[in-house]
C-alpha cells in the first residue's frame, strides 16, 4: 500500500491537533488547569462564524466574531467560575471545565442542531500544490503555517515578555506570585483569553478541514490532550510536534489493512506511552 | 361605494384563501377532521439516530402521519400512541429497545423504524412475540428474509446496485470502489455491488473504513488510491456532507463520480455540499421525487409541513410505513386490534398503492425467502445546485436479489 497520500491528510490533521494542543498547554502553563472545554469552545466559534456568514456578515469578520465568542466566553468562565476555584486542587479546576464543555455542547446543539452538518469554506480549499503527486490544499498549508507561527509567537510571548514571565510565575506558585506583585487576575485572564483564541481558531480550521458538528468538535479535546501529553504538557514546540505525530500516525495507519479501523485510538495509545516511557519530557517530569 | 367594493374584494380573497387552505389540508386515515378519543393503539419503532448515522427522520415522518390520523378520527376512533428509541448502531441496544417497546409499552406493532442493526438482533424475538415490524428503512440482511419484518425501502444494497447499474450503462464507468463501513451487515451491501460488477464486467475494489471517525481525508485518500472512476458512499445525509467536503479538498470529483443511497436525496444537501458537486453526485431514489406531481407525494409534503417532519427521503420511508399500517388496521376488525389482530392485518397487507412507489407494495407471502417488495427506483443527479431526476423506475437486476 502506498502511504504517500496519507502524509498530506496527516499533516493537515496533525497541524490542527498541534494548534489545539498548544491552546491546552498555554492555559496549563499559566494556571495548571487542563481545559476540557477546548473543543466545545471551538464548536461555539465555528457555529457563530457560520451563522454570521448566513446573516450576510463578510467571512473574515464572521471568523473574527467566532473567535471572539470562544475567547470572551472562556475569559468569562475564567473570571466568574474558575476564579472561585483558585484554592482548589488543579485536578478539581480541570474537571470543572467539563461542566463548561457540557454546557456549551448543550447550547450549540440546541441552537444549531440537529440536522445536516454545516460547512465552512475558504477560497483556498480548491487551490492546491501537488508535489510528487501529493495533493496538498492551500488550506492545509495555511493550517500548518498557522501552527508553526503560533508556536513561535506564543513561545516568544511566554519566554520573552513580562506577561509570559507573569504566567510562568503564576504556574509555579500563585501564592508567591501575589506576594511579589504579579497582576494575578490580569495574567490569569490573559491565559484564559489566549486559550479561547486558540480554541476558536482550531474550531474554525477543523470545521473547514474535517467536520462542522458539535459533538466531533467537542471531543477534539481528546486527541489534543494526547498531543499535549506527548509533547510534555508544558512545551509549545512539543505540543505542535505531538500534534503532528498524532495526526500523521493516525492518517498513515489508514493504509495498513487490519489496523485502519483502530486508528482513531492511536493518539490515546501514544499519549499513554508518553506517560510511561522515560524518553518523553512528561515521563521524566513525573519521575 | 368604493369602500364597499374594496371590502367585497377582500372578502372574496379571504374566501379563496380559505378554500385553498382547505384543499391543501392533508389527507389522513378516515379524514373526519375530528380528534380520536378512544383507547390508544400503541406502536413503536427502533431507530439508528447516533453512532455513525442518523436515520431519525424516518420515525419523525411516521409520527407526522400518525398525528395527522389521530386528528382525523384515528383508527376507527382510536388514536395511535407512537414512540421510538435510538439504538446507537448497537445490536444489543436495538434488542433492548424492542423488548422495552413490546413488553413494557405493550406495542402491538413496530412501524416506521429505520435502523442499521435492528434486524440482526431482533428478528427471532419478533417471531417469538408474533409481532410485525414494518420498517421505513431496512438495512441489515435479515430484514429482507425474516418472516415478521418487511421494509418499505429497497435498502442500500439494492439501491446502490441500481445506482451502479445506471452508472455502468449511462456514465460508462469501468471501475467501482465500495468503501465498506464497519457496522454489522455492511459487507452484504458491498457484496451486492461486487456481484453486479462481476456480472457487468466492471472492475471492483473494496476496503473497510470506520464510519464513526471524523477523518474523512484518509477515507478519500484510500478511495483515490484505488484508481476507480466511480465510488459508492454508504452513508446518510449527516455523514455525506463532511465526506464530500473532504473529497472536494482532494478534488476527487475530477477523477470519479460519487453514487449515494436514497437518504442523500435531501433538498438541503445541494446547498450544504456546494456547487463543486454539480453533475458529480448521483443518488438512487427508493421513493419518488419529492417535487413530483402525484397526490401521495403532495399529501406527504402537506403532512410533513403540518406535523413537523422533514421533507426528505427518510421521512418518506416513515410516512409510507405509517400509511401501510393505518391502511391495514382500518381494514381489520376494530374489535381485534390487539397484537395478534394487528399482526394478521399487516401480514395481509397486499397491493398498497402510492405514487411514491414504482409498483404496488405487498407484505409478501408467508413462505417468501426474499421480502423485497420495493425493487425499482429513480436516479437523480445534483445539477445547477439542485436535484434533477434523470431516470425513473429502473428495476434492480434480479440476479443480485439474495
Amino acid at each position: 500500500m502506498n502511504l504517500t497520500p496519507f502524509i498530506a491528510t496527516g499533516l493537515g490533521l496533525g497541524a490542527v491537533y498541534g494548534i489545539a494542543a498548544m491552546g491546552v498547554v498555554i492555559l496549563y502553563r499559566a494556571s495548571g488547569t487542563i481545559n476540557f472545554a477546548f473543543g466545545a469552545l471551538g464548536a461555539l466559534a465555528a457555529h457563530v462564524a457560520w451563522q454570521s456568514i448566513e446573516w450576510g456578515v463578510p467571512a473574515p469578520l464572521a471568523w473574527g466574531l467566532g473567535i471572539a465568542a470562544s475567547s470572551v466566553g472562556l475569559l468569562l468562565y475564567g473570571r466568574l467560575v474558575s476564579a472561585r476555584l483558585v484554592d482548589r486542587d488543579p485536578v478539581v479546576r480541570s474537571i470543572a471545565t467539563l461542566g463548561l464543555a457540557l454546557f456549551l455542547l448543550g447550547i450549540v446543539s440546541a441552537i444549531w442542531g440537529p440536522g445536516l452538518p454545516r460547512r465552512l469554506t475558504l477560497p483556498t480549499d480548491s487551490m492546491a500544490l501537488a508535489p510528487f503527486g501529493l495533493r496538498i490544499s492551500y488550506t492545509r498549508l495555511a493550517a500548518l503555517a498557522f501552527a508553526v507561527i503560533a508556536a513561535g509567537s506564543m513561545g516568544l510571548l511566554l519566554n520573552r515578555t513580562r506577561l509570559g514571565l507573569a504566567m510562568r510565575s503564576l504556574a509555579a506558585s500563585r501564592a508567591i506570585s501575589v506576594v511579589i506583585g504579579v497582576p494575578v487576575v490580569a495574567t490569569d485572564g490573559a491565559a484564559w483569553f489566549l486559550s479561547g483564541v486558540f480554541a476558536g481558531a482550531v474550531g474554525l480550521l477543523l470545521s473547514v478541514l474535517v467536520v462542522m458538528s458539535p459533538i466531533p468538535l467537542t471531543f477534539l479535546i481528546i486527541p489534543a490532550l494526547a498531543a499535549a501529553i506527548l509533547g510534555g504538557l508544558t512545551s509549545l514546540p512539543g505540543a505542535l510536534l505531538g500534534g503532528l505525530v498524532c495526526g500523521l500516525a493516525e492518517a498513515m495507519l489508514t493504509g495498513v489493512p487490519g489496523l485502519a479501523t483502530y486508528r482513531s485510538a492511536l493518539p490515546y495509545l501514544l499519549a499513554l506511552l508518553a506517560t510511561m516511557l522515560p524518553l518523553t519530557p512528561l515521563a521524566r517530569t513525573e519521575r | 361605494m368604493k369602500i364597499l367594493r374594496s371590502l367585497f374584494a377582500a372578502a372574496l380573497a379571504l374566501a379563496a384563501l380559505g378554500a385553498a387552505s382547505a384543499s391543501a389540508a392533508p389527507n389522513c386515515g378516515l379524514n373526519t377532521r375530528k380528534a380520536a378519543t378512544g383507547a390508544q393503539i400503541v406502536i413503536g419503532a427502533d431507530v439508528t439516530a447516533s453512532g455513525g448515522a442518523d436515520m431519525s427522520n424516518a420515525p419523525k415522518g411516521a409520527k407526522a402521519f400518525f398525528d395527522c390520523v389521530n386528528a382525523n378520527g384515528g383508527v376507527n376512533g382510536r388514536p395511535i400512541a407512537y414512540s421510538w428509541a435510538d439504538d446507537q448502531t448497537r445490536p444489543d441496544k436495538a434488542a433492548e429497545n424492542v423488548k422495552k417497546l413490546v413488553e413494557d409499552n405493550k406495542a402491538v406493532a413496530l412501524v416506521g423504524g429505520a435502523s442499521i442493526v435492528d434486524c440482526i438482533a431482533t428478528v427471532q424475538y419478533f417471531k417469538d412475540q408474533n409481532i410485525i415490524s414494518i420498517m421505513g428503512a431496512a438495512v441489515a440482511p435479515p430484514c429482507f428474509t425474516a418472516r415478521n419484518v418487511a421494509g418499505l425501502n429497497a435498502g442500500p444494497r439494492y439501491g446502490l446496485v441500481q445506482a451502479v447499474a445506471y452508472a455502468a450503462k449511462n456514465l460508462k464507468i469501468k471501475h467501482i470502489v465500495c468503501p465498506q463501513p464497519t457496522f454489522p451487515g455492511a459487507e452484504w451491501i458491498c457484496d451486492g455491488i461486487k456481484a453486479y460488477a462481476d456480472l457487468a464486467g466492471i472492475k471492483f475494489s473494496q476496503f473497510t473504513f470506520d464510519q464513526t471517525s471524523p477523518d474523512n481525508d484518509s477515507l478519500v485518500a484510500q478511495i483515490l488510491a484505488t484508481g476507480a472512476d466511480a465510488t459508492v458512499y454508504v452513508g446518510s445525509p449527516v455523514t455525506v456532507v463532511p465526506f464530500l467536503s473532504a473529497a472536494e479538498h482532494a478534488d476527487l470529483g475530477a477523477k470519479m463520480v460519487v453514487l449515494a443511497p436514497s437518504p442523500v436525496y435531501n433538498p438541503a444537501i445541494p446547498k450544504a455540499v456546494g456547487p463543486y458537486w454539480n453533475d458529480k453526485l448521483w443518488v438512487n431514489l427508493e421513493f419518488g421525487p419529492i417535487d413530483a406531481d402525484g397526490p401521495d407525494t403532495k399529501n406527504f409534503l402537506e403532512v410533513a409541513k403540518a406535523y413537523g417532519a422533514a421533507p426528505d427521503g427518510f421521512a418518506q420511508m416513515g410516512y409510507l410505513a405509517a400509511r401501510v399500517a393505518v391502511d391495514a388496521m382500518l381494514k381489520a376488525d376494530p374489535a381485534k386490534l390487539d397484537r395478534a389482530g394487528v399482526t394478521a392485518a399487516l401480514q395481509s397487507e397486499q397491493h398498497f398503492k402510492s405514487d411514491m412507489l414504482c409498483a404496488d407494495w405487498s407484505f409478501g407471502g408467508a413462505d417468501d425467502t426474499h421480502r423485497l417488495s420495493n425493487r425499482a427506483g429513480w436516479m437523480a443527479v445534483m445539477h445547477d445546485n439542485a436535484w434533477q431526476v434523470k431516470a425513473g423506475c429502473t428495476e434492480v437486476d434480479p440476479r443480485i436479489i439474495k
